[in-house]
């Protein structure tokens, strides 16, 4: 850009904005198909422009400057128009998945301009890949119910997704007595990666997570009065609007949200958070009751849990950035922790 | 010769950058910024304040700032808007749940006006997850098409096996680079 001068930079700029203005005037007759590259390559060439604008805002006179700059802008407000008008939105969804090792090159980069519209889209979430229990009262709810969701489907952009495998209960059942052994020696297949959990709406529950399907993170919102055991999973536990509800967890962060009066039995390898909450207890997980010392381990290592290092009590408060102890936490005393709880989820109540 | 001048070529001798590092709760900024500057990662908190780190990268002296998300101290993120050259926006790219909560901070962000000629870099982090939204689905989400106001550049990564943030860096420097040191 150096040899540009206030003299040559219109010779130069020119034309280039002439291209853009005339292939602006084209753009409703490309054809469908290739409307979309139309558009972007338009977009980066506008970019261009105000670029080479700016870059020597110094050096040129004022009057060139406004003009150049207006020119830019009239292209600019021409291409949101017409892109509103011939660039049909997608509608948002998930049904297709591009190949991560395709979606996240460099070449994925998308720089936008000064001009692209404001179209509000309607995003609406699909939880569809999360393993869910929602909305119920009263209920026993056991994941090993829960059909997988299948990653193929993922991949799949075309038609419905494939049927889902169910996961056969009987003979995988972890929190009983059989125990299928390949669960160790198997390596990290697809269906072997971890899946995430949504939790939310649930009163007056009883939820067990522990089986052999390898858990991420935990999403967990506006439980009232439940009893919850998650075995060690490698992702976090996130909980919001919580009330009087019995935790027992393990992962490497647990963060809590507004909620109150909860009894959390944790297994956590760095400090848990929690914020706008009040009267939460914690106390550490409860191993032997989940299950037996190897097979737990095995979960440990599976999730990369260090299962010697346990931070429960090094609870900090958002909302209590002092050096006492705040008074939105505590820890169980030895007679308050309630022996067996989880094991009567695991065992007694789910016969 | 004007003060502008003396203004860019003094900065243009540090070639220093400032990155502030945002996003919610949970989106792995930190782990982040410690894969970035190759720490140990299994032992991460909650961030209860922020961490700087200062790195070297393509000629460039980058300090990083990582602020912790959490809804309690999002209050807080406006004390480190000055002198922002480059916003990096990271998202749980598996947290369904919040992506209007993510969407809805973002877009406050961007009317900030200590933040306006800052260049923005969205991690889609998390992409090792198989519920990971993609790259795309996070664009859509975030509606980053209607950003007008900022350069900005979507980019899938992954904090924990450290695929693609090195690129995302390349993208952020190289922006505000041929933002701020006109006379390369």
């Amino acid at each position: 850009m150096l040899e540009v001068t206030k003299e040559n930079f219109r010779a130069s700029f020119d034309p280039m904005r002439v291209e853009v203005e005339r292939d602006l005037d084209n753009l409703p007759n490309v054809p469908k198909t290739q409307i979309q590259a139309a558009v972007d390559n338009l977009v980066q060439r506008i970019q261009l422009l105000e670029k080479a604008v700016t870059d020597n805002i110094t050096i040129l006179p004022p009057y060139d400057a406004r003009v150049c700059l207006e020119a830019v802008k009239a292209a600019s407000e021409r291409l949101s128009v017409l892109r509103g008008k011939l660039v049909p939105r997608p509608k948002f969804s998930f049904k297709s998945r591009k190949m991560v090792a395709t979606a996240t090159s460099p070449s994925a980069l998308q720089v936008s301009n000064a001009a692209t519209p404001a179209i509000a889209t309607q995003s609406t979430v699909d939880t569809s890949l999360f393993m869910t229990f929602e909305n119920q009262t009263g209920e026993y709810l056991f994941i090993g119910d829960l059909q997988v969701p299948n990653a193929v489907a993922q991949h799949d952009a075309s038609g419905p997704s494939p049927s889902t495998m169910m996961v056969d209960t009987e003979t995988i059942y972890l929190g009983g007595v059989q125990v299928n052994d390949n669960t160790t020696a198997s390596g990290p297949a697809e269906a072997e990666k971890p899946k995430d959990v949504a939790l939310t709406n649930l009163t007056d529950c009883t939820i067990n997570l522990v089986h052999t399907l390898p858990l991420g993170a935990i999403h967990i919102k506006n439980l009232k009065r439940c009893v919850l055991v998650i075995p060690p999973v490698s992702g976090s536990i996130l909980l919001h609007d919580c009330e009087g509800c019995t935790l027992i967890g393990a992962c490497h962060q647990s963060r809590m949200h507004t909620s109150t009066n909860m009894d959390i039995y944790l297994h956590v390898t760095s400090e848990p958070i929690i914020e706008d909450c009040t009267d939460m207890r914690f106390a550490p997980y409860p191993y032997q009751e989940v299950l037996p010392t190897d097979q737990l381990l095995t979960l440990f290592v599976a999730a990369g849990l260090r299962p010697e290092k346990n931070l429960f009590d090094h609870v900090k408060d958002f909302n209590w950035l002092r050096q006492q102890q705040s008074p939105n936490w505590r820890l169980l005393d030895a007679s308050e922790i309630r022996q067996g709880i989880a094991h009567h989820v695991l065992y007694t109540q789910r016969a | 010769m004007g003060l502008l001048t003396i203004l860019k070529k003094n900065r243009q001798k540090e070639k220093e950058i400032r990155l502030l590092m945002l996003g919610l709760d949970n989106a792995g900024k930190t782990t982040i910024l410690k894969r970035i500057n190759g720490e140990d990662i299994d032992t991460i908190s909650p961030t209860l304040g922020f961490n700087i780190k200062t790195l070297e990268h393509n000629g460039f002296k980058m300090n990083i700032w990582d602020v912790g998300g959490q809804k309690s101290i999002r209050s807080y993120w406006r004390n480190y808007f000055e002198q922002t050259d480059g916003l990096v926006w990271v998202v749980d790219s598996a947290d369904r749940l919040r992506l209007d909560d993510c969407k809805k901070e973002l877009h406050e962000l961007l009317q900030e006006e200590r933040l306006s000629g800052a260049s923005l870099l969205v991690f889609a982090n998390k992409q090792d997850l198989p519920g990971a939204l993609t790259d795309d689905q996070i664009r859509e989400a975030l509606e980053l098409d209607s950003i007008a106001t900022h350069h900005w550049a979507i980019l899938g990564c992954s904090a924990k096996t450290g695929a693609h943030l090195l690129n995302g860096m390349d993208w952020v420097v190289g922006d505000i680079g041929s933002r701020i040191y006109l006379l390369d």
